[in-house]
């Protein structure tokens, strides 16, 4: 039964590892909304951001290469990752994707609002394994003997989906936003209940499992609808913003495998013959179809990875203010909070250096610039964790690009 | 690692950037090599009992004040198929219908009867005079033919054949045939469960089956048959595969053969040694269920070929018949007491023979029909051998040695180092000799050979002793399948009392590093 918990969650490292596109590295775009400060006239806008990252609170870069790369994990990167863990679940978190927004110079009828829309793919994964998961899988059973190992809410998805909307944006850069979803494939397995055990004797065994797991591999067609809603008053001495991404649903066709587990197993060791459990059972054909069921998924109307920021700007002076900014949604584990400090340089530069806590990972820090190059075109590049790209020691990195018309 | 130069970038530009990304994260997430990572293991593999049950397997029955326990067993080793009586001979019955004139046609108006005959079915081949049987299995096939312009109906009854209570009647209606084309009908009667009255229409007879037989034109039919001279309406009927149930009437004197071969220990799993088998009561029945007299001459005994000797060999046994009251049968019972063979019948056996022989005959109703005619048989409660034995357990062993064989299916555990460890805990007040022998399939790997030694559980111990045994594997080992062979050899200084309750655990267990590969 260890050989198999090891299958688990070497399936499910292994399914990330697959769909992370290796070390394409970049942050989340979290609207780095410096246009508030420099307070800009209305005019045709346009912006394109790709943006990648990848993030955890218990795999350094150094044992993530190898995850990633292969080779020899040695124990001491196991148990400084399980140090790491400090108690809580483990989590890994991979986000990538690309972004196109516009909104029109003219208005749409005889309305002050403007046709905008925005075109976008993206995908996501999202794992996460309890402390005893990852010893089990890492380390084996040895070394804690005794111990009930608790399985629960071990998981992994994965998806791909897209959208390209249209809608009407208003004054101060309010935009709603309707269109359709497309979601290429989802993956997902999860352990609802698993408790393991082998007492100090090493002749009690127990194991039990709940477990599902389904592949979604025809693509679902669905709805979605982005929404940004700014507070920018100059009478007021802050700027507050929401933003919903990916507020959707996409109907998903079906035919997908399902697997389902639901088994206990409480022995002193095997009997080697007779009927149950036994040696002579074990080795029979079938004997794995009596515990995991397979079935077929139907039609299901299925929720998209949606997500909500919610940021705040405080200016301190004419050059500099502080942020904070609250991520909810898109499967992190922890809503995501951005707090950092601005300044621009000039007409031409801003920059500003902030703290992330949560998602994925803990605290880390973040940095971005923006450059305003001629021809109203501002360029913006937000780097998350900028240790993470030299030291094997960090949980993470990201990266993002924003290049846009003003 | 990243030196940007945003200098001069625009929209067309910003498109090539993200395909330079993807392909530098598609070229990264290519090379791959194998994961690897150690993990050290520790698992419950077995855990089996061995008990008394498990040498003797279900013939053995066991019973136990507490302190001793008994092998009492009482069951038959062999039962007496008499096929005579069991199996009727399959037979065929035909009715060939013929006009007695040439030429034609000959009007036959509707309602006429053609044939109306009442006459028995003979069953050949039988030596004996059965007046009654139930049939377990059987079947009628039969086929109808008919040549005649117009309509045929026959009838066939069978009044002494019933089935629940019901009568076995057969009828066919035949349209009439045209252009000199033969109709014809064919169909088959199941007879489970049949009772048949073999005593024929004048109810004296034996070995016949009553009938009536009626072809004619139906009445219901307006039509009229164009007879010729030369049509021809043609009856078979076939009884097939007649098993008998119960049977009564004369089964005559009748010679069988009574030879028993009887496998007691199994050379493979008893290798050797030596049993002090000291039973109480011994004795071999024979239980006649039959409703006729035997008459029962048991010439030898013989335990693996070697001829022993009792006072009741080869002396011709009366043994009467049995009494049936309905369904209920109190056999007639001849014993012969086996502790009175010469040399002891149990000495042998106590040397764990393979078989033992009985060689003998009997014959059916010596004395005649004494019964006029009501001998009795169910194949369901046929005569049986029984051995009626009561063995306490208070025996010596001498190097008794048993062995079980198991295959061992490949495991794929690649680079896994460590040990296998056998817990055995000995319930038995004798030492145990344990010795493993693993072959592989692998040709290359030599057989592992290991010896172990498990003290008795004698009375005044509280506790268990278990004794733990390792043997270091690898992964090659496990990849190669084999077979494991387990031998145990038991030794006793002098009798000793067994309860009955006494276990052999067996527990076995991995631990050691795996390494895990993801490839």
């Amino acid at each position: 039964m260890k050989h198999g918990a090891n299958h688990t969650i070497l399936f499910l490292l292994g399914l990330a590892l697959l769909l992370i596109p290796a070390e394409l590295a970049a942050q989340v775009e979290a609207g780095i909304s410096v246009d508030s400060l420099v307070n800009e006239p209305f005019m045709d806008q346009w912006s394109a951001t790709v943006w990648g990252q990848h993030r955890s609170n218990t795999l350094d870069h150094e044992l993530g290469g190898i995850l990633l790369r292969g080779g020899m994990i040695d124990r001491d990167l196991v148990e400084s990752a399980l140090a790491n863990l400090k108690g809580d679940m483990g989590a890994f978190g991979f986000s990538a994707g690309g972004l196109f927004k516009w909104s029109s110079t003219r208005f749409w009828k005889e309305t002050d609002a403007r046709i905008c829309g925005s075109i976008q793919g993206r995908s996501l994964v999202d794992a996460r394994w309890t402390q005893e998961m990852f010893e089990l899988a890492f380390m084996g059973n040895q070394g804690h003997l005794g111990r009930w190992d608790v399985l629960d809410g071990s998981q992994l998805r994965t998806t791909v989906w897209g959208t390209a909307t249209v809608g009407l944006e208003g004054r101060y850069n309010n935009r709603i936003e309707l269109g359709l979803a497309y979601r290429k494939v989802q993956m997902a397995g999860q352990i609802h209940t698993g408790y393991f055990r082998v007492n100090e004797d090493v002749d009690s065994l127990y194991v039990s499992m709940r477990a599902d797991a389904s592949i979604d591999s025809r693509a679902g067609l669905g709805l979605a609808i982005n929404g940004e809603w700014h507070f920018i008053r100059e009478e007021a001495p802050f700027a507050f913003h929401v933003q919903i991404q990916n507020l959707g649903w996409v109907v998903v066709p079906g035919g997908g495998p399902r697997y389902a587990v639901d088994t206990l197993l409480e022995t002193s060791g095997l009997a080697l013959d007779g009927p149950g459990w036994s040696l002579e059972t074990l080795q029979s054909a079938g004997f794995v179809e009596d515990f995991l069921n397979v079935d077929t998924a139907g039609v299901s109307l299925q929720r998209l990875p949606g997500r909500c920021d919610i940021a705040m700007e405080y200016p301190l002076g004419p050059r500099s203010g502080w942020d904070v900014t609250l991520q909810i949604g898109e499967w992190m584990p922890l809503p995501r909070v951005m707090m950092g400090y601005r300044r621009a340089f000039g007409k031409q530069w801003q920059a500003g250096i902030q703290g992330v806590v949560g998602g994925w990972g803990r605290l880390r820090p973040a940095a971005w610039v923006r450059w305003r190059v001629p021809n109203e075109r501002a360029l913006t590049l937000f780097v998350e964790d900028p240790w993470g790209w030299g030291s094997s020691s960090a949980f993470g990195r990201g990266l993002t690009l924003r290049f846009e018309g003003l | 690692m990243m030196n940007w130069n945003f200098d001069g970038i625009g929209g067309v530009r910003h498109g090539a950037l993200l395909a330079v990304m993807v392909a530098f994260a598609l070229t990264i997430g290519c090379n791959r090599a194998p994961i690897r990572w150690e993990v050290d293991l520790a698992l419950p593999l077995i855990d089996d009992v061995i008990e008394w049950t498990d040498v003797f397997s279900d013939t053995a029955l066991f019973s136990t004040d507490g302190t001793t326990a008994t092998l009492a067993y009482h069951g038959a080793l062999s039962s007496w198929d008499i096929a005579s009586l069991t199996q009727l001979p399959d037979t065929l019955v035909t009715e060939d219908l013929s006009p007695d004139f040439i030429g034609g046609p000959f009007q036959v108006p509707p309602g006429a009867i053609l044939l109306d005959t009442e006459e028995d079915i003979v069953f050949q081949g039988i030596d004996q005079a059965f007046r009654y049987i139930r049939l377990e299995s059987g079947s009628i096939s039969y086929s109808v033919e008919s040549s005649t312009n117009g309509y045929v109906e026959l009838h066939y009854s069978f009044p002494s054949v019933t089935i629940g209570g019901q009568e076995v009647n057969l009828d066919v209606l035949l349209p009439p045939s045209v252009s000199g084309a033969i109709q014809s009908e064919t169909g088959t009667i199941d007879l489970t469960g049949a009772e048949i009255d073999l005593t024929g229409v004048s109810g004296t007879e034996i070995n016949r089956i009553a009938s009536q037989l009626t072809i004619g034109t139906p009445a219901y039919l307006p039509d009229t048959a164009q007879v010729y001279g030369d049509d021809s309406i043609r009856v078979s009927m076939h009884f097939q595969d007649m098993m008998v149930r119960q049977v009564a009437g004369y089964f005559g004197e009748e010679f069988v053969d009574l030879n028993v071969d009887q496998t007691v220990f199994d050379p493979e799993i008893f290798l050797g040694g030596f049993i002090d088998v000291s039973p109480s009561r011994a004795r071999l029945e024979f239980q006649n269920t039959l409703g006729a007299d035997l008459r029962l001459t048991l010439d030898a005994l013989s335990v693996d070929g070697i001829a022993l000797d009792h006072p009741a060999f080869g002396v011709p046994q009366l043994i009467s018949r049995a009494d049936w009251q309905g369904d209920a049968v109190v056999p007639a019972i001849w014993e012969m007491d086996l502790l009175q063979t010469g040399p002891s019948f149990f000495e042998l056996l106590g040397y764990l023979p393979q078989s033992v022989t009985v060689l003998g005959s009997a014959t059916l109703n010596p004395l005649g029909d004494v019964s006029g005619g009501n001998d009795f048989f169910d194949s369901q409660v046929p005569p049986e051998l029984v051995l009626d034995l009561e063995w306490p357990l208070n025996t010596q062993i001498e190097h008794l040695r048993l062995r079980q064989v198991r295959d061992m299916d490949p495991i794929s555990l690649p680079d896994f180092n460590g040990d296998l460890v056998f817990e055995v805990t000995n319930g038995f007040p004798v030492h145990w000799g344990l010795e493993w022998v693993w072959t592989f399939d692998n040709a290359s790997l030599e057989p592992l050979f290991f010896a172990a030694e498990s003290p008795a559980f004698l009375s005044d111990m509280t506790e268990d002793v278990p004794v733990e045994y390792r043997i270091p594997i690898s992964s090659e080992m496990l990849l190669s399948g084999g077979q494991l062979e387990i031998t145990g050899s038991m030794h006793t200084d002098g009798a000793v009392v067994f309860s009955g309750n006494e276990r052999m655990r067996l527990q076995v267990r991995v631990e050691g590093v795996h390494e895990v590969v993801i490839k």
